[in-house]
């Protein structure tokens, strides 16, 4: 029994080491990714796949003179908030 | 208590709620009622619903059930006041000038297009309604100006709104206030009587309980035309601004729409018919401010009064 136990101990080791090793010689001789990407950029240009363009996009027209009398002006609000108070405010008749 | 202050239909809007659903989704919704309102019945809008009625005018349109009850409302009005109440005086106010937002009016510093003579216009009184079909004939000529009575009812719908999630609740729009429940569960709500000639300053201090409170004056929207001072509350008499020794008129009354149909009323009536309108209804007190600056009210409005005269701190 205790043979066995010495015995599994070294096989665990052995193994280890020799796992430990095995990935270290495969890590070493993958290829890196600078590696990579110049032996991608050195292939054939029929093989790379075309790098989409898009156009031009129209300038912005801040001084709005063009189709200012078919398209409104955008009117934009802001969400204002609450505010909170202790108090009811007071009022005021302004009239109208 | 939360307040959202915001500008629409060409005035300062206040909205005030008390409780803890009342909150922001609250004030957000009757918020976006007012602004859709706006749209729907501004005069000042071609497309909106007062203004396609108006282009209509000699032939029947249908028209939705709030302008429906607007009309009536205002005929109602219109016969109890003795015509001082008229929504059918816009050819008048167009022909003094006030032919675009007071906002617009102001920034070419009040001057407006030479006035014309006046021509002769149909009565509010020949307005046809057949509310069963929910359709409207204003007669041919007729143009119709909702102006402050569209602000009270938008201000009451609005409160309404409001008032669901909250336990007391004010709107408040370019003198038509709304108040809803009492702030604190038993307290007042504090209103300031301003002085038509001196925006900063307060003539009386009020305290009011649930109603309403609205103010008319001719120092707020006025202009020159032809070197003359102009103002938007028509004698429907005789066509032309009132001639009137009051400045402003405030009423309190249970319902804003009577209280801005009379305090539109009173102040084209003057002290001279004050008495003998403000009569025909029983919850209804006022306090004018004439020229001087003096103040003078109903009885029971003078015990609402707690504090006179006095400056907003800056």
């Amino acid at each position: 029994m205790r043979l066995l136990q010495i015995g599994m101990r070294i096989w665990i080791a052995v193994t280890s080491v020799f796992s430990f090793m095995a990935g270290w010689i495969m890590l070493a001789h993958s290829p890196k990714p600078v590696q990579s990407a110049s032996t991608s950029s050195a292939a054939p240009s029929g093989m790379s796949a075309p790098v989409p363009t898009l156009a031009p996009l129209p300038p912005l027209d801040l001084s709005g003179t063009q189709n200012q009398a078919a398209l409104p002006a955008p009117q934009f609000s802001v969400q204002q908030q609450p505010s909170f108070f202790s108090q009811a405010p007071v009022f005021t008749t302004g009239g109208s | 208590m939360q307040t959202l202050e915001f500008r629409a239909m060409n005035t300062d809007v206040l909205l005030a709620a008390e409780g803890i659903y009342a909150a922001e989704l609250g004030l957000q919704v009757a918020r976006r009622f007012i602004e859709v309102s706006e749209l729907r019945f501004s005069r000042f809008l071609p497309e909106s619903e007062l203004s396609q009625l108006n282009i209509a005018a000699g032939s029947w349109r249908m028209v939705s059930t709030d302008l429906l009850e607007m009309l009536q409302l205002s005929l109602a009005y219109h016969k109890e006041t003795d015509g001082l109440f008229d929504p059918s005086i816009l050819p008048d106010l167009k022909r003094l000038g006030y032919d675009r937002t007071m906002d617009a009016i102001r920034a070419k510093r009040g001057a407006v297009a030479p006035g014309l003579p006046r021509a002769p216009r149909p009565s509010f009184r020949d307005i046809e309604i057949d509310a069963a079909n929910r359709r409207v004939r204003l007669q041919p000529g007729m143009e119709i100006d909702l102006g402050g009575f569209a602000k009270g009812w938008i201000v009451k719908k609005a409160a309404e709104l409001l008032s669901r999630d909250a336990s007391a609740c004010a709107v408040s729009a370019g003198g038509d206030i709304l108040f809803i429940g009492r702030p604190g569960q038993d307290g007042d709500w504090q209103v300031n009587i301003e002085d038509p000639q001196n925006p900063s300053a307060a003539l009386a201090g009020l305290k009011v309980g649930p109603g309403a409170v609205a103010t008319s004056s001719i120092a707020k929207r006025s202009w020159h035309q032809d070197g003359l001072q102009r103002h938007h509350l028509i004698d429907p008499r005789t066509g032309e601004p009132a001639k009137t020794s009051w400045l402003s008129v405030t009423v309190m009354s249970p319902d804003i729409l009577t209280a801005e149909v009379y305090a539109k009323a009173l102040l084209i009536g003057g002290a001279g018919e004050a008495d003998h309108l403000a009569s025909r209804r029983s919850d209804l007190n006022y306090i004018a401010i004439d020229t001087n600056g003096a103040l003078n009210s109903s009885m029971a409005a003078e015990d609402l009064i707690y504090e006179h005269g006095f400056t907003y701190q800056q």
